[in-house]
This record gives C-alpha cells, sequence and structure tokens, in this order.
C-alpha cells in the first residue's frame, strides 16, 4: 500500500531520534519562560492566507468541509498562534512567549529537505517591539541549536528594510523596479546585471546592488553598508541591526552570529529583522525567523512580535552529517519476562512485570507461548538484552539470562 | 550525497552532454587541472588535488537539483533548463557559450498570421519545455494546448501529433531535414553558472575568485567562447 507522495512513516528508530530532540527542545524553551500551544492542524483558508505569500498560498494543501468552506492544513505556526494570541489572549499581561513542536503541510517539490509533512520547533514572543526582544528570540535559536549538540553553524541577521529602502530610494520607473525586486528575489543575477545596465542608475549603487548577497561579516559589514548608502530605511536597518548585534554579545553568542545584509526571506509578513541558520553540513537554512509586526493586527489586536522555527529534519540531518554518532542514542535496558504457560504462573507473571514496571524498568511480557529456545532467538534479533525467567517452584526467584553472553545470575525477588 | 567530505572541496557540476567540452574547456583555459575529465570513461567524479575542487557530472536536466540541494556549490547549466526547472539557486554568470536558442517552428508552408490563426480551436504545441512554451503562448493571447515530449520533438508535426513545436535550435539542420521551419524565435540561450545560495554566503571568497577568473577570460575571448 502506498501512502501521498512526499509523506513518510517514521519507524521506531527514527522517531527515538525526534523525541530525544524534542524533549531537549521543549525543556529549553520553558526554561526561557515560554508555554507551550498547540492549534487546530487545519484551519479556514481565509485565516492561514493571512500570514502567506503568493507562493506559500499556492503551496496550501487545501479542500472544502461539508459546508463548503475551503480549508488548509497550516503551512507554518505563526499565523495561528498570531490569531490566538490577538483574539483569545487579549487580556493577559504582555509578552506573550509561546513555543511549539508540531507538523506543517506544504505542496513542495521533492527536493532534499523538503518533504509534504515536516515537523518544526519554535518560538514566538509577542507583544513587544524593542531589540532586546529580538536579540532574545535570535539568542534562544543558538542555545536551542548548541543544546541539541550541533557545533558548526551560524545565524545570519539582517533586516528587511535593508532591501526596501535600497528598492525605494533606487530611482527607476515602477515597471523596471518591479523586474529588478523579482530578480533579486530569484536570485538571478545576469537578469539583474541586464536590468541595471539599461537603466540611467549611478554606477556606485549598481555595484551595490549586485554586490549585496554577499555581503557577510561581523560589524565591519555594516561600517562598509554605510558608506555605500543614503537612504533612511537602510540607515534605520543598519541601526536595529548593530543594537541586535551588540546585546547579542552581551550574550557571548557572537561565535555563531553573523551580519548578513542579503538575507530575503520567503513570507510576507516580516516587518524588521531577519535571521536564517545555516550549517555546513546542507544546502538550505536550517532554521529561520524574524519580526513581524502587523500580523496580530490582521485579527484585531496589534502585537508587534518575533520569533523562529526550526525544521526538526534538517537538524536531525545536520547532526549526523556533523557526527555521525551523535544520535546513536543508548537504548534502554529492556526485558523479556518469560514464563511456563499456565494460568498460576500467568498470574505471577503478570504481578512480577507490573512490579519491575513500577521500577522503572521495560518489560515485554511473553505471550506468544513459544519455546525458550525461540524466545531467545527474538530477542537477540530485536536487540534485548536480558530474559527473564520465572521459577516454577520457587516464587521468590527469577532466572535473569544474558540473551548475548548466556550468563544466568538468580535473582531474589519479593 | 556527503557534503560532510566536501567542506573543505569546492564542487562544481558539470551538465554531460552539448555543454561537457566547453565546461571542461573553459576551466582547463583558468588554471583548473581537469585531466581525470578528459579521459572517457564512466567515472562521474574528478579531482584538483591542488585547487581542492571536486567536479561531479550530472545529467543536463539534473544539473539545478543538485545545485539546489547543495550537493553541489556550482554548476554549469542550460539556460532552458533553468528556465523551465525554476529551482532556488543563484545565477551568477552567463557563460556565452553553448549558444542556441529556443523557437516556435511549424512544418513549411504558409506564414506566421496563418500559423497562429486557430480558425475556432486551440493549437496544438509539442515541446520538452512545457513552462516557458505555456509562458510565451499566454503573453502572446493565443490559446494552446502543450503536449509534454521528452525529445525528438520535430517528428510530432509531422506524424499529426501536434500543428507547431517549441524546442532548441543551434544551427537549424534538424528543422530543415524534417520540413520545418522557424516561425518566431522565443529567446536565445547559452550556458549559465549558478551556485547554491548556502555556498555563495559560506564559500564566498572562493567562488568570487572563480567567478573573477572566468569573467577575466570571457572577456578577453568574447568572440571566440561562442565558437567552443
Amino acid at each position: 500500500m502506498n501512502i501521498p507522495k512526499g509523506l513518510n512513516d517514521l519507524l521506531p528508530g527514527e522517531v527515538l531520534k525526534r523525541r530525544f530532540l524534542e524533549n531537549k527542545i521543549s525543556k529549553l524553551f520553558t526554561q526561557w519562560g515560554y508555554q507551550e500551544i498547540v492549534t487546530p492542524t487545519f484551519e479556514f483558508y481565509e485565516t492561514l492566507a493571512k500570514g502567506a505569500g503568493t507562493t506559500m498560498k499556492k503551496e496550501m494543501i487545501k479542500f472544502l468541509d461539508r459546508e463548503g468552506n475551503i480549508i488548509a492544513l497550516r503551512p507554518e505556526m505563526t499565523t495561528p498562534i498570531a490569531r490566538v494570541a490577538s483574539t483569545k489572549m487579549q487580556q493577559e499581561p504582555k509578552p506573550l512567549r509561546f513555543y511549539y513542536i508540531g507538523n506543517v503541510f506544504r505542496y513542495n517539490d521533492f527536493k532534499m529537505g523538503s518533504q509534504r509533512e515536516f515537523c518544526q520547533a519554535g518560538i514566538e514572543l509577542i507583544g513587544l517591539n524593542s531589540e532586546v526582544a529580538d536579540a532574545e528570540v535570535i539568542a534562544l535559536a543558538v542555545e536551542c541549536l548548541k543544546n541539541c549538540g550541533l557545533k558548526k553553524f551560524f545565524i545570519d541577521i539582517g533586516h528587511i528594510n535593508f532591501f526596501n529602502g535600497i528598492m525605494q530610494s533606487i530611482k527607476i520607473e515602477e515597471k523596471r523596479k518591479l523586474q529588478t525586486k523579482e530578480a533579486i528575489l530569484n536570485k538571478d543575477f545576469v537578469l539583474l546585471e541586464k536590468i541595471l545596465s539599461s537603466e540611467d542608475i549611478e554606477d556606485k549603487e549598481k555595484e551595490f546592488i549586485l554586490k549585496m548577497p554577499t555581503l557577510r561579516g561581523r560589524e565591519e559589514v555594516l561600517e562598509e553598508a554605510e558608506k555605500m548608502i543614503s537612504n533612511k530605511l537602510s540607515l534605520s536597518a543598519l541601526k536595529e541591526i548593530k543594537k541586535v548585534y551588540t546585546l547579542l554579545r552581551n550574550y557571548g553568542l557572537e561565535e555563531h552570529i553573523l551580519i548578513d545584509l542579503g538575507i530575503v526571506r520567503d513570507f510576507d509578513y516580516y516587518t524588521g529583522i531577519i535571521f536564517e541558520g545555516y550549517t555546513d553540513y546542507l544546502g538550505f537554512p536550517i532554521c529561520g525567523g524574524g519580526r513581524y509586526d502587523n500580523l496580530c493586527s490582521k485579527f484585531g489586536e496589534n502585537l508587534p512580535s518575533t520569533g523562529f522555527a526550526i525544521g526538526l529534519e534538517r537538524l536531525i540531518m545536520s547532526l549526523e552529517r556533523e557526527d555521525i554518532n551523535s544520535l546513536n542514542l543508548e537504548r534502554p535496558e529492556q526485558y523479556v519476562l518469560y514464563y511456563q504457560n499456565n494460568e498460576d504462573n500467568f498470574r505471577k507473571a503478570l504481578a512480577v512485570a507490573k512490579d519491575l514496571r513500577k521500577k522503572g524498568l521495560i518489560v515485554e511480557l511473553e505471550v506468544g507461548k513459544r519455546e525458550f529456545a525461540e524466545v531467545l532467538k527474538y530477542a537477540r534479533s530485536k536487540g534485548i538484552k536480558f530474559i527473564l525467567i520465572l521459577d516454577d517452584n520457587q516464587s521468590n526467584k527469577i532466572k535473569k539470562v544474558g540473551v548475548v553472553s548466556g550468563k544466568e545470575e538468580i535473582i531474589n525477588y519479593e | 550525497m556527503n557534503r560532510e567530505n566536501n567542506s573543505n572541496y569546492l564542487v562544481i557540476a558539470l551538465s554531460s552532454g552539448k555543454l561537457f567540452k566547453p565546461s571542461i574547456q573553459l576551466f582547463e583555459r583558468i588554471g583548473i587541472n581537469l585531466r581525470g575529465g578528459r579521459e572517457i570513461n564512466r567515472k562521474l567524479t574528478f579531482f584538483d588535488q591542488k585547487e581542492e575542487i571536486k567536479f561531479i557530472i550530472t545529467r543536463p536536466k539534473d544539473n539545478p537539483t543538485y545545485v539546489e540541494c547543495g550537493a553541489a556549490d556550482i554548476g554549469i547549466v542550460g539556460e532552458d533548463i533553468l528556465l523551465e526547472e525554476k529551482k532556488d539557486v543563484y545565477r551568477l554568470l552567463d557563460l556565452k557559450f553553448g549558444r542556441c536558442k529556443l523557437v516556435v517552428a511549424a512544418l513549411e508552408g504558409e506564414g506566421r498570421e496563418k500559423y497562429y490563426k486557430n480558425n475556432g480551436h486551440r493549437l496544438r504545441i509539442a515541446t520538452k519545455y512545457p513552462r516557458i512554451a505555456g509562458g510565451y503562448f499566454k503573453e502572446k493571447g493565443i490559446y494552446v494546448e502543450l503536449i509534454k515530449l521528452y525529445g525528438s520533438v520535430e517528428l510530432a508535426p509531422q506524424v499529426g501529433l501536434a500543428d507547431m513545436i517549441v524546442d532548441i535550435v543551434s544551427t537549424g539542420r534538424t528543422l530543415n531535414e524534417n520540413k520545418l521551419k522557424i516561425i518566431d524565435e522565443i529567446i536565445p540561450l547559452s550556458a549559465q553558472l549558478i551556485v547554491n545560495r548556502i555556498s555563495y554566503k559560506t564559500k564566498h571568497k572562493r567562488i568570487t575568485r572563480l567567478l573573477q577568473e572566468i569573467k577575466k577570460l570571457l572577456s578577453l575571448e568574447s568572440d571566440k567562447i561562442a565558437e567552443w
């Protein structure tokens, strides 16, 4: 039997890794004061579309409900959370700190790192418009990746208005401007050069636009950019980046932070600082986020906000490429409880199993009525380390047999 | 794919087929050792150890896929494929070689006005490039039905599968031999250099240096390169 394209069954080994990271992440988010929130898997398309650009609208998986409403599976978590914050949490004191771990859905092409159902873990810091909030969110993104065991990675910080300011300030006709913008968003620098060379723009400006995607580094990037632009919007964007960068120094995280003026993110809702995380192991970002000050107001309350999401599949891929053993999780010790099959023994076995489980052991009760040799074979192939045998005659003795070693040990059992 | 082993190497994906030879020539001319690539064998990877460059050979259509996901940092790819596949990669340089053009062609006969008159039915267009062809006819306001083929597109009008074709032409010989003539030129095409969006940041210095050397060569030999 097939399942729809782009979906996956997670087998136990994969789930183990996923849950291990989820536990680490949710623990960290909780320690920073973020509370978990769960929103529906699907919602009215109209609601989700409020936070989606053209591409995302196309990528949403939609269907009709019985009343004929268009429903969509959530393509990301920020919009649903913005909806909750500005409708159901209006009376709560601000800021709100939420975290989530959940699956999102998009009609992605079949390419590496993009499935149609994938898991995101992230946070939203709602109701604050300050660089301190931006810095907290970025710092937590860094901490989160570090905490999961990733060593080589960078979070690149940019600002949406840096690009917007440049686009506003270049003096070309509106149609040309749109083409220029599209070429930049499509990363098509051959076309961009063609458009710009046919326009009457200062060489300095041309050169700068073509150079934009590579303006990446530490503070010197800001200085370099400052010298080359004069529009107010871009300059104030640079100021904000500088403030956030300085704040992040206080966190002691600068080794993982770079300033990157070439970031353009695919979401329409961003209004300020934006950021993306990169590793050496992936040709696509591992996480991303930014400030979205106008999204909540679309649901009724004006709440400046910021947040980020990490792709869990991408995180797992990065961790395993950095160190193949990084998610080789120690399997918890597991036992099979074997007994001679009769009703008396069965009752006794149930009591023993109950007791051992209470002590924290993982106990599988033999229910197949198999011969001991068969159970041994089963345990060996499943990687179970011990078989416990209930002694028929002695009610308070259990024999513990090592599956690999064959070593036997008698345990007194009360 | 193992990016970890690649992290010191710059990985360049070459397209097999028509662009392969000129691509090799390009890199040799800027001083990169490609001895491995000259040998005709089944190996799909070879190295320049001194420059720490690894070359991989891909099917032309797969080339941007390798670059998009980061299995390769740089790709040399036909513009037709790039326009048709729409991948999320940087297009940084027009390499000027491998020139050809994308055209609309039909069986020899009457003029263009006649061809585009659909007399109340939609025109059927056979092509390997439904995205580009669809966009072109939509802009012109001509109602067409696209038939996706994977090769030998010239056959389609002769056997009544389509009224016209949209395909790439370099010398025009294949069209002639199949009694087809060009009705419209959609766009000129050539080899393009693309770069993975993360590599362009993380391996920026090396990529820029390479680009500058290629640019220098292109401007020095601008008249010869078209012949490669």
